[in-house]
């Protein structure tokens, strides 16, 4: 790749031969090898979204238009723990209220979203279900080329947030690229 | 759509060169490499050089010295990047700053009408470890921010 090529040589013009090996070796943990400094090709893309989106990003829709060909998963969770929490401190009627409401606002969230990315040509699956919003992204995250998360994703107070610790922990944690909108 | 892309000088901040150039063909759209210089990285070089090797009485000379090398290096980083970019016939400009970096990356991203910002995910910290100026900006910034790995 030329622009690596060309980053190395200005990056360590005084070093030769085996001593840039060493000096790669050594500090690896500062140092990409070509295979790594080549963009990942975007085919899937990961966006998930819960109670805490209150609108669709259009900006984020015609980003995404630059992947041609990529294919975008739609993943609503809610939270089970909570659900959880209502069925045994109140009953079992309550919890599945809470889960029925969530999941009625999931399905106008996916609409909407999937309506947007549609209009652009962008291909869309969608998935909702009863999980951990913070460790199912953790290991669903690897089948994707792209992670694309809303900054209050997870919080509780979506009306009052500025970005939560859930996308902070969850940007900083992956593995693949990440957009945080 | 403007994309800021802020490079550090890092391996990752390259990377992240990359994917907005992609990005940038697929949207014909402009793009501004931005980078900050910030005297407080040669103090604090200079800080730790002159404590781990007990040859403080030059501390000063140390200082403007890494501080220079500072400048002459990113300088020259940019242009390369800038060269890159303009044969790739991407609309391409660049700035170079001296402050705060967490200060005057949001101060550029909120005067300039971007639409991406591009960074690296680990900075110039080990690859262990995130971007520490990550927290700071997204907490500010209400434009999508790419982490480049």
């Amino acid at each position: 790749m030329r622009y690596y090529q060309g980053l190395i040589k200005r990056k360590f013009k005084d070093v030769v031969g085996s001593k840039y090996e060493s000096i790669q070796k050594e500090y690896s943990d500062y140092i990409l090898t070509e295979e790594e400094m080549r963009p990942r090709e975007i085919k899937t893309i990961l966006l998930p979204l819960d109670f805490s989106v209150t609108e669709v990003s259009e900006s984020i829709c015609e980003l995404l238009s630059a992947y041609e060909n990529a294919t975008v998963t739609l993943i609503f969770i809610t939270d089970a723990q909570i659900s959880e929490i209502i069925m045994a401190s109140l009953d079992k009627e309550a919890g599945e209220e809470f889960i029925q409401k969530k999941e009625d606002y999931g399905t106008r969230l996916l609409d909407d979203y999937e309506h947007c990315l549609n209009s652009r040509s962008i291909p869309c699956m969608r998935r909702m279900f009863l999980g951990n919003k913070q460790q199912d992204i953790l290991k669903i995250a690897p089948d994707f080329d792209l992670v694309v998360l809303p900054k209050c994703y997870a919080s509780n107070h979506p009306d009052s947030c500025a970005v939560s610790g859930d996308a902070i922990l969850l940007a900083q944690s992956l593995t693949q690229p990440t957009i945080v909108f | 759509m403007k994309i800021l892309v802020l490079l550090d000088g890092s391996m990752w901040s390259h990377k992240g060169a990359l994917y907005a150039l992609r990005i940038a063909q697929e949207k014909k759209t402009e793009v501004v490499l931005f980078s900050v210089l910030d005297k407080r990285d040669s103090k604090s070089m200079a800080f730790n050089f002159c404590t781990q090797s007990d040859m403080c009485s030059r501390i000063e000379n140390y200082e403007s010295q890494i501080w220079r090398d500072m400048r002459k290096n990113i300088n020259d980083e940019m242009a390369q990047v800038l060269l890159f970019f303009n044969r790739e016939k991407i609309s391409t400009t660049s700035k170079i700053v001296e402050g705060s970096a967490s200060e005057e990356i949001i101060r550029e991203a909120e005067s300039n009408g971007y639409g991406l910002i591009v960074m690296g995910a680990y900075g110039r910290n080990p690859r262990s470890s995130g971007n520490s100026l990550f927290p700071k900006l997204i907490n500010k910034l209400q434009v999508p921010v790419f982490m480049a790995r």
